[in-house]
């Protein structure tokens, strides 16, 4: 006799079939709450009969099907590998288009600019549409306008080449791309980005002794006085490396590099959550000797992403990486940090390319406090959120006002004064509500500077009819406040605090030891706002 | 204790375009919703939207994140001078206008006096509700932030920069919303004949039934599935192609997701109307699908009724058709949009 469906707790397999290994498998049940997750290529779920919605999940893209399980399948529910964007002309994807696929292959591996020799670095710029050869294009300049590569060491810099200028730009129609391969020591560059609104973007890249870099970017509008203006889009940068110094776009591996990037660039730290990032294919794949070094970066980061670290691999892949990248590589060596074993790093003189990099550079700043150069701590461009790259801006102008005047801090004291309630203070001193006698007899010169938050609640709650209610409540909550006014604040740092604030602010510990003591010094001369001492514990 | 709300629309930057015309009937409706169903009191829902007349330059622009962050020392020193360490039951954040993402796990408001160089004027929303949340200052958080996430050249963020505690006290809970994923778009559409954010309203049809289980409980799970798959049940075609513009929002709830009990409402039954495969006319129907705590059970069978339309009250969901010996999947999304396709 066979049980009745609507009645068996049994639960039957669902095998689940996709075409990546880093596909991310969902299974959501009939009302769409989270049953299962999983990872590709292949996973068993064992689930109670229902109605049931898979989706899977590669790079940017989301495939999904609905499935009635009411007996066991014969046929495991299989999804195609998806076409995902990348800015990378691999196949498979879903922005490649032969002509840049060639493109790729062939400017690769010829040489534009030589300014040195042990390693290249090759750059791709272009735009992508789905349908280019029936469209004028929408990019008439040159897509690698305003990039040009750099030379940093310490103090000194030296522009290398103009992209546009030196670079092969296509000369058929269809989307336009520039490549420009060049020639170079090893060593660490810097690509920079001048935007139509007079900004400098800068991004690092790095010619490892043998290798060759490939950054492939694409293009995106910005905005600017004479209107929107086409230049590289920095945060969707694919980076791959390649030792025979040239593009395939058909190479398996880069696929899952690729993949292995986005997986990066959307996916925080787990914190208690114990769910995994890397899929076991992909830590089998990284316990071999695996031969993509940017495979390994990636993995290594989403392996220090997860709850618990598997601290043998992570062990493992800073090794290879080392052997086979040498130890000048920043991103390396900031894994190195976090490597149980490995031999600390050298101080670091150049910024890294990956965001998550750098943070683990600032994390380990707090007990290592020589561990950036003085020459890197210098560099005063301002991060720039921008995927999972380390990009900082050079604004064309100096910022003009400050953050709060009377105080005249600038806008890092003024979040470092937030964060250590200083901010609070402030307000309580200078956003009080005053009495409503006191108001009626303001002239709007002083409502306007001292009542702000009066003026702005009151109008407020006349505005969603609670009236009076609304700032009776408000009023008591101030005068409560206005009670417990304090002169001075004392604030106790340890090594957890410090490593709040600098991840919060993006700047190294002992850089900001420094704006805390002008952040005291500040204060201490400023009647509006309590005098602050810091004491580090 | 009491429960608290600080709602804000901003909706007139003087100098940060494009013009917005939806933050202001957002707040309004979010305010309505919470002094109505969240719970409440209209005493402790702070309204605040931005200039009428808007300020003709963004220096005299409000609100500032002043007025915002004064409230918020306010509930902070109403916590930390009360008995338990707490300002109240539950904190409701709404936060809607112009914003960029700064980073994967957040997103901040853009103030009346932001300009595009002078982006420290916002409020991130994040840092301030695990502010609230993580140092327990109220038992439950309800974060809720209606802009773009956009990467933006961001400023130093003005967060509370208190250490947050790794583990949150016993029983706390929180639900962080934001309308869009890291890098992408927020829109607001013509929406039942008014302008609004399109995550708000999903966010609104959610809280006031869609997202209900059958006994009226929105939970933390079944808020964040609502939301998950009705947003994109407001984009146009156009809008669905828009790789820059949000499908889906970006949830967060503190686990268990279904232990968070966010509302009680009257669950919404959408009236629906499954097309029947072509020459089904004369055949028998049957719906199966999710019921009383059941995953796979009979929802309802007909006899043939020569119609090619069968219509009938169902919750949202994934239900199985089976006419003249074939299997359908139906599926009913929010506002009673329903798809029929083969399993």
């Amino acid at each position: 006799m066979l049980p009745n469906p609507e009645t068996s707790a049994e639960r039957l397999p669902l095998t689940v079939n996709t075409g990546d290994l880093q596909s991310e498998i969902v299974v959501l049940d009939a009302r769409g709450r989270l049953v299962e997750r999983g990872f590709g290529p292949e996973q068993t779920f064992q689930l109670e009969k229902g109605i049931y919605r898979v989706k899977v999940l590669t790079g940017t893209e989301t495939q999904e099907k609905s499935v009635v399980l009411v007996e066991t399948p014969r046929e495991p529910l299989r999804f195609a590998p998806a076409a995902f964007a990348s800015a990378a002309p691999l196949a498979g994807t879903s922005t490649s288009h032969e002509y840049h696929m060639a493109a790729a292959d062939s400017e690769s591996r010829k040489i534009h600019v030589r300014d040195g020799v042990g390693s290249s670095l090759f750059f791709l710029v272009r735009d992508w549409t789905p349908n280019a050869w029936n469209q004028a294009p929408r990019v008439t300049g040159n897509p690698a306008q305003g990039l040009s590569l750099h030379a940093v060491k310490g103090e000194v810099e030296r522009q290398i080449c103009d992209l546009a200028v030196a670079g092969q730009r296509s000369s058929q129609g269809g989307d336009p791309w520039t490549a420009c391969t060049i020639g170079v020591t090893p060593g660490v560059y810097e690509l920079r980005l001048k935007l139509p609104g007079g900004d400098t973007l800068h991004q690092t890249f790095v010619a490892s002794p043998g290798w060759q870099s490939q950054a492939f970017l694409f293009v995106r509008e910005y905005a600017s006085e004479a209107g929107p203006q086409w230049r590289a889009d920095l945060s969707r940068t694919s980076v791959l490396l390649s030792v025979t110094g040239g593009f395939s776009p058909n190479e398996e591996i880069l696929r899952v590099a690729e993949l292995a990037k986005v997986a990066l660039a959307t996916k925080g730290p787990q914190g208690q959550a114990s769910r995994p990032l890397l899929p076991e294919e992909m830590r089998m794949l990284l316990r071999g000797k695996f031969d993509n070094p940017m495979l390994g970066i990636y993995g290594a980061h989403l392996l220090l992403l997860e709850s618990r670290v598997d601290a043998p691999l992570l062990q493992l892949v800073v090794q290879n990486l080392r052997d086979m990248l040498g130890r000048e590589h920043p991103d390396v060596e900031a894994l190195a940090l976090r490597t149980v074993g490995a031999p600390s790093p050298q101080p670091f003189e150049h910024l890294p390319m990956l965001y998550r990099s750098w943070s683990l550079i600032l994390d380990a700043s707090v007990t290592q406090p020589d561990l950036v150069t003085e020459s890197l701590m210098r560099h005063g461009a301002e991060p720039v959120a921008e995927g999972p790259w380390y990009i900082d801006r050079t604004p064309a102008t100096d910022k003009a006002d400050l953050v709060t005047e009377p105080l005249e801090l600038s806008e890092v004291e003024a979040a470092l004064a937030e964060d250590l309630g200083i901010m609070k203070e402030v307000r309580r001193n200078t956003l009080t509500m005053q009495s409503e006698e006191a108001v009626a007899g303001a002239t709007p010169a002083e409502k306007g500077a001292t009542n702000l938050l009066f003026a702005t609640l009151s109008e407020s709650a006349l505005k969603s009819d609670s009236g009076p209610h609304a700032y009776q409540s408000l009023r008591d909550m101030v005068v409560r406040n206005e009670q417990r006014k304090v002169s001075d604040v004392e604030v106790q740092i340890d090594d957890t605090k410090l490593r709040a604030i600098v991840a919060r602010l993006g700047i190294p510990a002992t850089q900001v030891k420094k704006v805390l003591t002008n952040l005291e010094d500040k204060l201490t001369r400023s009647p509006q706002a309590p005098n602050l001492k810091v004491l580090f514990k | 204790m009491p429960n608290t709300a600080i709602i804000v629309g901003i909706q007139a930057y003087p100098e940060l375009p494009p013009a917005l015309q939806g933050p202001k009937n957002d707040a309004q409706r979010f305010f309505e919703w919470v002094t109505t169903h969240g719970g409440v009191a209209v005493a402790d829902a702070h309204l605040i939207l931005d200039d009428d007349p808007p300020a003709p330059t963004a220096v005299n622009a409000h609100p500032t994140a002043e007025v915002i962050k004064y409230l918020f020392d306010l509930l902070e020193e109403e916590a930390q001078h009360s008995p338990d360490g707490r300002a109240g039951e539950r904190l409701y954040l709404y936060l809607s206008g112009h914003g960029f993402g700064q980073s994967l796990t957040d997103a901040s408001l853009l103030m009346a006096n932001a300009t595009k160089n002078r982006t420290r004027h916002h409020v991130p929303g994040r840092p301030w509700a695990d502010h609230f949340f993580a140092n327990g200052y109220f038992k439950e958080v309800l974060l809720f932030l209606d802009c773009c996430r956009e990467r933006y050249s961001t400023a130093t963020l003005n967060g509370p920069g208190t250490t947050i505690p790794a583990v949150p006290p016993a029983g706390a809970r929180c639900f962080y919303g934001f309308a869009a994923k890291y890098g992408k778009l927020a829109v607001e559409r013509n929406i039942d004949g008014k302008i609004g954010g399109v995550f708000t309203a999903t966010l609104l049809d959610a809280l006031n039934g869609g997202a209900a289980e059958e006994d009226g409980r929105v939970t933390g799970e079944t808020l964040k599935a609502y939301l998950y798959e009705n947003m994109k049940g407001f984009l146009s075609p156009a809008d669905l192609a828009n790789k820059d513009i949000a499908k889906e929002p970006d949830l967060y709830c503190e686990p268990p997701e279904n232990q968070f009990v966010i509302a009680n409402v009257q669950p919404t039954k959408f009236n629906v109307t499954i097309p029947l495969p072509a020459g089904s006319e004369a055949s028998d129907r049957q719906l199966f699908g999710e019921a009383n705590g059941k995953k796979y059970t009979k929802i309802d069978s007909r006899p043939a009724d020569g119609t090619l339309e069968w219509k009938l009250p169902l919750l949202r969901g994934t239900y199985q058709l089976i006419v003249n010996g074939d299997s359908w999947v139906v599926t009913v999304k929010g506002r009673g949009m329903t798809d029929v396709a083969k399993p």
